[in-house]
């Protein structure tokens, strides 16, 4: 034993809060960063004077009101999609990150029990019937809820519950959705179908601004921050877990409601965005290791910025054209999660 | 299906396949033969006109009728609804799908396809199996009534064809006479709400807004159908906004504009609709959405002159 | 640690009835481990040491009767209040995600801890001392796949010893570990095991460690028609050619010699 390994190791809990004051400082200024950039971009000019007099007009630190186009358009359509992007981001990485635990599958994804399916089958069936927007969201959540309650009976049918009995369970149920909207998709009208396409690929220009949602967030944020070290635990086995106090049960059904809700109301929003949730919390994972008591809020966090840089990507690279966000997610995360990949020396991912 | 079933399909494809070799030793020259070439250029040969016509596409369907060739069209596809009696038709799939062995059992002596919509596989195959395949593509206005009388020629029908391009014609140069050198409207034809999608100039729509002396704002986008968001429509301030939606209805979202006054067109309420059959399908009936878009964008372009004349006065 | 209140029995199992596919382990059984005594459970492949030490952890439900730790039923009790109690050694582990030595050494501490609190100077300094002792304090901020199997063994124990429980139960402690660190942990944890009035019951393969290290054994014969099953008592009792051979179905020797008896298989 070294002295030298005694004192790096004695500041190992200073380290750790540090880390996370760092952490997530930062990447809740590159939020701020990405969220101001998203307000500043589009096909219209808006000037960083022209922004800066329209907080200080919202924030009433102003009587002084801006250009009345650029106005409207920051405040009516780029700050609600913004707001959009921010919260889907999150929601789906913080699924994806739980999700992961709970299956304890590193393939995980915030789709792979089938909420997504679910969701889309009800949204499909709306536009089919030629429903309004509103219906489209609503009959999504029903879709969502309606798969969560399925898989979950379905995968305690038996007695025998255990997290590969959910995923098996899960993924079939997802399989026969995807089979139903192949169907829908085959026998829908032609203006119908590109409506049903373009929910399925995920997209945020029909978003407003987030309200119960972003709420939801918050409370998910919260009660992981009580899930993080339990979830610590998990990492190293179920038995493992419950040799070291862990209401191991109770904690699994958790999950699973939190990280289904969760993906419910991204989907909901902004249909199925796709690579996030499984990207974000693996780039995450390599790069500052697994203790959820960090790695949930910068999870969080980056799946928001990365979304939102994402989505104002989307609507200006080749603007007026626009390009689904899911396309430039990929784009980015691909790439990220390989270079981290490489550099890490963490191993087993 | 039952062994006997098989039997039957099996003896039923020789039978047509033998057909076909038939029709092909036949030479073009041969007495009563009807020669024409399609939109891909190929040349087709017919021993004698068509009695037994598959469309498979609705515009098809539609430009057969208006040739007089109604009553040789056996089978139809999907959404083939215009006019009333071609929906009484049956139908050999949707045209993206189609049902091979149905067209087959048929016996058609013409298959009319779609370039852009039908699977080229799916044509090649009915090629292989020795039926007359004639392939449509309409990219411009003026193709639609030299279909008409190719349709007339192969249908027997040629004197009512050639009376419905005429008319086809004559109608689109009075259009374009009237309208199309008046002073421009800057004009967003909108397909669809979620996703916003607009036409580019590759577009036949986009021709039938130049005929009507409009200029598509998104002309010079590179996809035929691109998607756009609010924000550029806003920037393109069009004078006028039309719409067409998915049935015969004035779509509700069309009204979603009126949250922007800062674009023209909704200042002026110039938010104009015309039904999608009389504009997004390649057929005669394009005209009575040419001469709505015409009298809208009209409508537009004297509200226009009023209000430069009113700032004009008020200077 | 003071003798103030010390409670005579640790673990104790009253009218224990377990059973596993149909095959009855123990039936109606009674076992009380007293403080600073050692117990071993020898059997052979597949005899029940795992599941019946999994039902004496709370891992696992009994069939009939109940496990009682510090005269409390274990289903009485919060998985947090057994675990402070109460620290396991399982066989296996599972390292999908990655994590530290030291970060994962720390985790023994979790049923001490408030839910919100971080590990605290104090937590570390036990941290690194258990780490210590099994020599991985070197290793403390590599990644645990790094590690030998041998190296996971020792970080595992180590993971208990910061747990600091009263009743230790080992599945297999010996596995992965070469001879000397069989015989030096053992002697650590046994050491620090009744240091702290303890109590510790292993599974063991190797007949010469239990005759080492064990006060008293458990013999898992299989229960016949009578509900004659397991045996149990001081190791001179029961470490005889005889009992051995009907155990594990093969002939072994006991050889007196100066470092006492050494087992052998004949």
């Amino acid at each position: 034993m070294t002295t030298q390994s005694l004192e790096t190791s004695r500041s190992y809990s200073q380290q750790q809060k540090l880390k996370v004051f760092l952490l997530l400082g930062g990447l809740a200024l590159a939020c701020i960063a990405s969220l101001v950039l998203a307000l500043l971009t589009g096909s219209i000019k808006v000037t960083v004077g022209e922004l800066w007099q329209l907080i200080q007009f919202q924030l009433g630190l102003s009587d002084q009101p801006a250009n009345t186009l650029s106005a409207t358009v920051v405040t009516e359509l780029r700050l609600p999609r913004a707001l959009s992007a921010l919260v889907v981001g999150a929601e789906l990485a913080l699924a994806g990150c739980l999700m992961q635990v709970l299956l304890r599958n590193p393939l995980a994804d915030p789709y792979v029990l089938g909420v997504s399916g679910g969701a889309a089958v009800g949204a499909l069936l709306s536009i089919m019937a030629g429903l309004g927007s509103f219906w489209v969201s609503g009959s999504a959540f029903v879709g969502a809820l309606t798969n969560l309650l399925l898989v979950f009976g379905l995968s305690h049918a038996s007695g025998v519950w255990s997290p590969s009995r959910l995923l098996l369970t899960g993924v079939v149920t997802a399989a026969g959705w995807g089979a139903i909207i192949s169907f829908m998709l085959s026998i829908g009208e032609d203006n119908q179908l590109r409506g049903m396409l373009f929910w399925l690929m995920g997209d945020l220009s029909r978003a407003s601004l987030p309200g119960w949602h972003g709420l939801f967030l918050l409370m998910s944020l919260a009660l992981s921050a009580l899930l993080a070290r339990p979830l610590n635990m998990m990492l190293r086995g179920e038995l493992q877990a419950k040799a070291l106090g862990v209401a191991v049960y109770p904690l699994q059904i958790t999950l699973y409601l939190l990280a289904s809700v969760l993906t419910a109301s991204a989907v909901t929003q902004a249909g199925s965005v796709g690579f996030l949730g499984l990207v974000v919390p693996h780039i995450l994972r390599l790069s500052i290791g697994s203790d959820h008591r960090l790695l949930l809020p910068a999870t969080a966090l980056a799946g928001a910025c990365l979304l939102l840089l994402a989505d104002t990507l989307a609507r200006t690279l080749i603007a007026p054209q626009q390009l689904p966000v899911g396309v430039i997610t990929a784009f980015i995360g691909v790439p990220v999660f390989l270079w981290v990949l490489q550099k890490s020396n963490r191993g087993t991912v | 299906m039952n062994p006997s079933h098989r039997t039957i399909r099996t003896a039923l494809l020789t039978l047509v396949i033998a057909m076909g070799l038939q029709l092909s030793f036949q030479t073009p020259a041969e007495a009563g033969a009807i020669q024409v070439v399609d939109d891909q250029n190929q040349t087709l040969t017919l021993p004698q006109p068509a009695k037994r016509i598959i469309s498979l596409a609705p515009s098809v369907t539609e430009l057969l009728y208006s040739a007089g060739a109604g009553d040789k069209v056996v089978a139809v596809v999907q959404y083939s609804d215009f006019p009333e009696a071609a929906k009484a038709l049956p139908r050999v799939g949707g045209y993206t799908q189609l049902d091979i062995e149905r067209i087959l059992s048929l016996q058609p002596d013409l298959v009319i396809g779609w370039q852009s919509g039908n699977q080229p596989e799916a044509l090649d195959k009915l090629r292989q199996l020795g039926i007359p395949v004639y392939i449509t593509e309409t990219r411009f206005l003026e193709q639609i009534p030299d279909t008409l009388e190719r349709f007339g020629q192969m249908a027997d029908t040629f004197e009512t064809a050639a009376r419905a391009a005429n008319q086809f014609r004559s109608t689109l140069d009075q259009l374009k006479n009237q309208y199309q050198d008046k002073n421009t409207v800057k004009v967003f034809y909108q397909v669809w709400s979620q996703p916003l999608i607009t036409i580019n100039k590759q577009n036949l729509i986009n021709q039938v807004i130049e005929a009507c002396g409009g200029q598509n704002v998104f002309a010079e986008l590179n996809t035929i159908a691109p998607r756009i968001d609010v924000e550029a429509v806003l920037k393109a301030n069009p004078d006028a906004i039309v719409a067409s939606g998915m049935g015969v209805e004035r779509p509700e979202w069309l009204d979603e504009w009126l949250k922007w006054p800062s674009i023209n067109a909704v200042k002026n309420d110039q938010l104009h609709f015309i039904p999608p059959g009389h504009i997004q399908r390649q057929t005669v009936r394009v005209l009575l959405g040419a001469e709505r878009l015409c009298r809208q964008l009209d409508q537009t372009r004297t509200l226009m002159a009023d209000s430069v004349d009113q700032q004009g006065s008020a200077q | 640690m003071t003798q103030s209140i010390e409670p005579k029995t640790l673990l104790a199992c009253q009218d224990l009835t377990v059973s596993i596919g149909g095959k009855t382990l123990c039936q109606n059984w009674q076992l009380k481990l007293r403080p600073g005594e050692i117990w071993g459970i020898l059997g052979g492949n597949g005899a029940g040491k795992t599941t019946l030490l999994h039902t004496l952890a709370g891992l696992r439900e009994a069939d009939q009767g109940e496990v009682l730790l510090l005269d409390k039923p274990l289903q009485q009790l919060k998985n947090r209040q057994r675990a402070q109690q109460l620290g396991f050694l399982l066989q296996d582990d599972s390292t999908a995600f990655p994590a530290t030595v030291l970060e994962t050494a720390l985790q023994g501490r979790h049923p001490h801890m408030g839910l919100f609190s971080w590990e605290s100077a104090e937590d570390e300094t036990i941290a690194m001392a258990a780490l210590e002792q099994v020599g991985l304090s070197d290793y403390c901020q590599r990644n645990i796949d790094q590690l030998s199997g041998g190296e996971r063994q020792r970080l595992k124990i180590a993971t208990l010893m910061v747990q600091q429980p009263k009743v230790w139960l080992l599945d297999e402690p010996a596995n992965h570990l070469d001879l000397h660190h069989q015989v030096s942990l053992l002697e650590q944890l046994i050491g620090s095991v009744k240091d702290q009035s303890g109590t510790l019951l292993m599974s063991l393969h190797d007949l010469n460690l239990a005759q080492r290290f064990c006060d008293k054994l458990i013999l898992l014969f299989p229960t016949d028609e009578n509900g004659k099953g397991p045996e149990m008592g001081d190791k001179g009792e029961l470490l005889t050619e005889e009992k051995l051979q009907r155990l594990y179905q093969h002939p072994i020797r006991r050889l007196e010699t100066d470092a006492g008896p050494v087992f052998i298989p004949a």
